[in-house]
């Protein structure tokens, strides 16, 4: 399988702090992989160094184009970020504005942008927040927005940086499906993330910590771990939790990521 | 502090965001407040918006009321000065402290949020989401508020960092006799510390009691489509395979249950 992102020898600093060194990550094209870590273990920046939002020269190379002062726009076309680190993500008041924008700049027709405006607002079931100003719209749906706005010009992988942080549990269980369905299409998908029960669907789980990866599992190997877990002070999902002290106690025999299945088999 | 808000009504853009708006918290309560897409209660107390009603604080209207003594942190970090100690040290105009033991209450606040002195000379730009997060909490705590209203704070924290924000605020309530106000999107955070909750739908208050009651009925919260904590998820659908367990807060009391429940089920088979 070939790798869609290659990150080799990173030794990155800033202001006389050294952060990553000697880092190396290597992602397959069309998987869907998490990325977790404790508050602190350098997933924002390691965010913002594959995104060249924090420069660094032929570290990074992204379906086999070297990141550097020269390929920075090639780059950057061939991903879509969606992050939960700006104050206001947002340049334009309306959602229409802000959607056509991107659009423009890759110097499309009005009447393209507009069907591919309203093809991905009803892909995602949000076709009625297009006329809405961006100010009177839930947190939670602005950030749907924002992963909108991250696949409206069709990259060939997308970063999320802890968007799930101030969705509600039902948009959050409706993205992730939706992420699934475009992950079999061919996109590929780092979910970079400190709510753990984001992660199921994932094929493998990387932990960060102090700026390194400390393992690389699947998602039931990654909760086997769960003392590792907790030493990282990461907080494991109830259904999860629930599970493993269950089966501490004999009263299930396997780890569960859904509730009703748990409770099938403990109440059988 | 006792906060009464009587027939409030707040516009904004010719729309209504809120009509007659009546909700009275009790002093010294940890208040959990869940799905107030208008951030109607901190914008009221926080920010000069035009309203029509009244706003009291412990039978004082509000606008002769000292607003710094309300506390808002919230998911906007607003650092003004280049490092940790200058942002103490502007705070330190604002309560007019002329007292010599400012610094002792400086790295008291530190150590409480779990942060320490040597953070002292740290630029704030430098600083970790998390760390900003504690640092806006430890500034809070310096200006020794009244009340202090936490806006999504939780869910930028780790397990650690969540336990001790928790301890924070139950020691705010118990110790201090401060009023906390808590708005997370996660109603188990609000399950697992506050005393009473108000759920909004809309701009309209659906429902403001005590935690436990409120929680009790949940063919009302089913109806009204609010989402239930975790743990009252499990007893839910345990309740619909036959399966009485009580009510709990704490995971660890689930499981006893639980157990409790299995092994009779094992004796009578």
């Amino acid at each position: 399988m070939s790798k869609i992102l290659e990150i080799s020898d990173l030794n990155y600093s800033k202001d006389n702090r050294n952060f990553f060194k000697d880092f190396h990550l290597e992602i397959e094209k069309g998987s869907f992989i998490s990325i977790i870590g404790p508050n602190k273990a350098g997933k924002s920046m390691l965010t913002k160094i594959i995104c060249a939002i924090y420069p660094t020269t032929d570290k990074c190379i992204l379906d086999e184009i070297y990141l550097n002062k020269e390929n920075v726009l090639d780059y950057i076309q061939k991903i879509g970020i969606a992050t939960n680190d700006f104050k206001s993500p947002f340049l334009f008041k309306k959602v229409k504005d802000e959607l056509s924008y991107p659009l423009e700049n890759l110097g499309y027709t009005s009447y393209k942008i507009e069907k591919i405006i309203d093809k991905i607002l009803s892909s995602f079931e949000m076709e009625d927040i297009k006329d809405k100003n961006i100010d009177l719209l839930t947190e939670s749906i602005k950030r749907k927005l924002l992963i909108i706005l991250a696949l409206i010009h069709e990259p060939k992988l997308l970063v999320l940086d802890d968007i799930f942080l101030d969705m509600n549990a039902k948009d959050q269980i409706f993205i992730l499906k939706k992420l699934n369905e475009l992950n079999k299409k061919g996109l590929t998908i780092i979910n970079i993330t400190s709510k753990l029960d984001t992660i199921y669907d994932s094929n493998l789980v990387y932990v960060l910590n102090k700026f390194k990866i400390e393992k690389i599992l699947t998602i039931n190997e990654l909760f086997e771990e769960d003392s590792y877990l907790n030493k990282l002070g990461l907080k494991i999902p109830f259904v999860v939790d629930l599970s493993l002290k269950l089966k501490f106690y004999n009263l299930v025999d396997k780890i569960f990521y859904n509730l009703e299945e748990l409770e099938d088999s403990l109440w059988k | 502090m006792e906060i009464k808000f009587q027939d409030i009504s707040l516009k904004y853009k010719n729309k209504y965001l809120t009509k007659n708006l009546n909700v009275e918290i009790k002093k010294n309560m940890i208040t959990g407040i869940y799905n107030d897409i208008y951030n109607l209660i901190p914008n009221l107390l926080c920010k000069n918006l035009e309203y029509s009603g009244i706003i009291y604080i412990d039978n004082k209207e509000i606008k002769d009321y000292m607003k710094d003594k309300i506390s808002y942190i919230s998911l906007d970090c607003d650092f003004l000065t280049k490092t940790v100690s200058d942002e103490f040290y502007l705070k330190q105009k604002d309560l007019k402290d002329e007292t010599n033991d400012y610094i002792d209450k400086i790295i008291s606040s530190l150590n409480m949020v779990g942060l320490n002195k040597n953070y002292l000379d740290r630029d704030i730009y430098s600083l970790s989401r998390s760390e900003k997060k504690l640092l806006q909490i430890a500034l809070f705590l310096v200006v020794n508020p009244d009340v202090i209203i936490f806006d999504n704070v939780f869910s930028f924290l780790d397990k650690r960092n969540q336990i001790r924000l928790k301890n924070i605020i139950v020691e705010l309530k118990k110790k201090y006799e401060k009023n906390v106000i808590i708005i997370d999107q996660d109603i188990n955070i609000l399950y697992e510390i506050c005393n009473d909750i108000i759920i909004f739908k809309e701009g309209d208050i659906l429902i403001h009691d005590d935690i436990k009651k409120v929680f009790q009925n949940l063919d009302f919260l089913k109806e009204c489509n609010i989402e239930l904590p975790n743990i009252l998820k499990f007893i839910k659908i345990a309740k619909e395979k036959g399966i009485n367990l009580p009510n709990q807060v704490e995971l660890k009391d689930l499981i006893k249950d639980v157990y409790r429940y299995a092994n009779e089920i094992k004796k009578d088979v």
